[in-house]
């Protein structure tokens, strides 16, 4: 390659590049660097030590909020790549006509506020919520349903919803690639609908479906806020504990170790998927 | 413009002097001209508003670090206009965000205390000694809170209490019949699915602790299990935890809850404002449980004049009742208290900060962070409320 393209490559790259170096990676250097240090009377010792790990390992307390925490994140990362998916599938195969109408009115969700949002769903899901009135009215209750707000099923419904949007988009790149014609010839040369969806479609889509996957696996296990307002006292994630070591115990190395520690698993469970999904397209 | 009369004499007097000093550096300078304008000016205003502290500071930034409200935000516009002086505040969700951030070497010039907290800042070297002779309105405080122990050490005084209050829980009367006199009957079966609690342990452990009779904040290993298993209950019959006080009003005002554990006076403005009437009522193992809200200058700062001449500009007579009233707290300058309306003058028993023999204490509900051996430490009760959350 000519210097000239490959110094206006580098000058393109530069700006992302020192931004993430500076304000990403070198704050995540800082907080891993942290993660070994020593807590004593308020002040940070500097030490390489893995006593921070040991003590988040070595606790039942937050192996069970490590694991409420990714099984959530689990749960909602299944239901949103599944239901994008097929959303996704429906606009570029079957409604590709209101294409640009159909991605928009998922994208608009995006335009308002998360908290805004998170206020909505107490609005729907409470007591005297948009969804317990209807039930009411048409007699199909005759108490409100306590289980709709502040807990588990709230976390998971508005996570779901904030997510979908976050899923689309690199599944729309994946299946944008798909021609018609290629499912039309599959169908031509005698496959099912199954055969064409595991043999011609989810491979060609894969890449989509493992992004889409992290995406929403990675936001919804650090999720702070959605469990804070509207998990009521059971849905506890390792979030909340990670914030609390921060800002009420002051213990940085701590929540330095145990942020990690969640990273870690966060990342194994992400490369599992990929791997998993590789090898059932192969 | 604040009318004259509500500051002492010793203010004006203050304010003249240093504005004479100030008068000499700046001619001394060569600015003779503007300079005399600007004291004219300043004599002019000091005489009008009959308030302020020490010259020095004009045009410049205080930097606030505390929760939202108890800035003088609008309650000291007339000061700042007067001093050209801007407020740039941070607010924070807790006491503990201010330590976190103080300790995490940023800079502020204001940094807003709950009492509790006093002691463990001086003890990590963050806040410094004030300078009473920059902040004369100290010397109107209630005798309580003039040298309040929590806020000294050494004979020095860290802090300036700015507001103080008690500690209730607050109920919807249309929804609540028996008003509970102990926390313990929160956890009976007629509760279940009722209230809304605070994500903090502070409040619960010392209240189950004194209803075991233990002498909370100091409890042994033993003792903070036991009252763990209390507010493991407690935890469990909760709808929620609410995320300050608006949001627990919020949860009461949609019907999801009846009361809400901790609480405050103002609640009950922030329920009119929902179209809902609020009462409140304390539980006997509270005490009428104290708190109080002090400006301390921390180590970091940079514009010391700025931030002694606002303290004192903070507890003025006129500015301690705005904010009281825009609190519901209590005010801190006896010749406050005059200033409030009736409801709020009453909402208060000030024996409780006149006399020293007062049942209301400002007490420390945080566990110690370093304790003698065998007592529990703020990150064991920390640890132990995780516990207690994830059931």
């Amino acid at each position: 390659m000519p210097h000239g393209p490959k110094l206006l490559t580098a000058l393109g790259l530069a700006p992302i590049s020192i931004y993430y170096a500076l304000l990403f990676v070198g704050s995540i250097g800082i907080f891993l660097a942290y993660s070994f240090y020593r807590f004593e009377d308020f002040d940070f010792v500097p030490a390489f030590q893995l006593g921070n790990y040991g003590d988040v390992l070595g606790s039942e307390l937050y192996q069970t909020l490590i694991l409420r925490t990714l099984l959530l994140a689990l749960a909602v990362s299944v239901v949103v790549v599944t239901v994008s998916y097929t959303f996704v599938y429906l606009i570029n195969f079957v409604f590709a006509r209101h294409r640009a109408l159909l991605y928009f009115l998922v994208l608009v969700s995006l335009f308002s506020g998360y908290l805004v949002r998170i206020y909505a769903w107490r609005t729907l899901l409470g007591a005297q919520g948009v969804v317990n009135e209807a039930l009411l009215t048409i007699g199909l209750i005759d108490r409100p349903l306590r289980f709709l707000l502040n807990g588990w099923f709230a976390v998971g419904v508005a996570l779901v919803n904030f997510m979908i949007p976050l899923a689309v988009l690199p599944l729309h790149a994946a299946m944008a690639n798909v021609s018609p014609k290629t499912l039309e010839a599959a169908r031509d040369l005698g496959a099912g609908p199954v055969t064409i969806f595991r043999q011609v479609l989810l491979p060609l889509t894969r890449g989509g479906i493992v992004v889409a996957f992290a995406f929403v696996f990675i936001a919804s296990a650090a999720d702070v806020v959605t469990p804070t307002l509207l998990g009521g006292v059971q849905a506890q994630m390792v979030g909340t504990a990670v914030q609390a070591q921060f800002g009420t115990t002051f213990d940085w190395p701590f929540g330095a170790a145990l942020s990690f520690t969640l990273m870690a698993v966060v990342l194994a469970v992400v490369a599992t998927f990929g791997w998993t999904m590789k090898a059932a397209t192969r | 413009m604040e009318p004259a009369g509500h500051e002492s004499p010793r203010d004006t007097a203050a304010e003249l002097r240093v504005d004479r000093l100030r008068f000499l550096q700046l001619a001394g300078a060569g600015a003779a001209i503007p300079t005399l304008a600007g004291f004219l000016a300043a004599c002019g205003d000091s005489s009008s508003e009959g308030g302020g502290t020490a010259g020095g500071f004009d045009g410049s930034k205080i930097l606030y670090l505390g929760l939202e409200g108890e800035d003088g935000k609008s309650e000291a516009t007339a000061f700042r206009k007067r001093h050209d002086l801007r407020l740039q505040s941070t607010y924070v969700a807790s006491a503990n965000d201010i330590f976190a951030k103080l300790k995490a070497g940023q800079v502020y010039d204001l940094a807003l205390l709950p009492n509790p907290y006093v002691q463990r800042m001086i003890e990590a070297d963050l806040i410094q000694p004030l300078d009473l002779s920059q902040i004369p309105n100290q010397q109107d405080l209630y005798p309580n809170l003039r040298k309040p122990e929590w806020g000294s050490k050494g004979g020095d005084l860290y802090v300036i209490p700015i507001a103080w209050g008690d500690g209730p829980f607050v109920y919807n009367p249309k929804n609540v019949t028996t008003v509970p006199k102990s926390a313990g009957d929160i956890l009976g079966p007629s509760w279940n699915k009722r209230y809304v609690l605070f994500d903090d342990p502070a409040v619960p452990f010392m209240l189950f602790g004194r209803l075991l009779g233990f002498d909370p904040p100091h409890l042994t290993f033993d003792q903070l299990d036991q009252v763990s298993a209390k507010a493991s209950q407690l935890v469990k019959g909760a709808v929620a935890f609410a995320n300050g006080y608006e949001d627990a009003t919020d949860l009461i005002a949609r019907g999801e809850a009846d009361l809400s554990f901790s609480g405050a006076e103002f609640m009950l403005n922030l329920g009119k404002e929902k179209g809902l009437t609020l009462d409140y009522a304390f539980f006997e193992e509270s005490h009428g449980g104290g708190f109080a809200d002090g400006l301390a200058v921390p180590k970091s700062a940079k514009n010391l004049a700025g931030a002694h001449a606002y303290i004192n500009e903070m507890i003025s007579p006129k500015v301690n009742a705005a904010i009281s009233t825009t609190l519901s707290t209590a005010v801190t300058n006896e010749k406050a208290r005059p200033l409030l309306a009736p409801d709020l003058a009453k909402l208060y028993s000030y024996e409780a900060v006149e006399s020293p023999d007062s049942d209301l204490k400002f007490e420390d509900w945080v566990a110690p962070s370093n304790p003698p051996e065998g007592i529990a430490s703020q990150a064991d009760w920390l640890e132990a409320w995780q516990k207690v959350k994830a059931g």
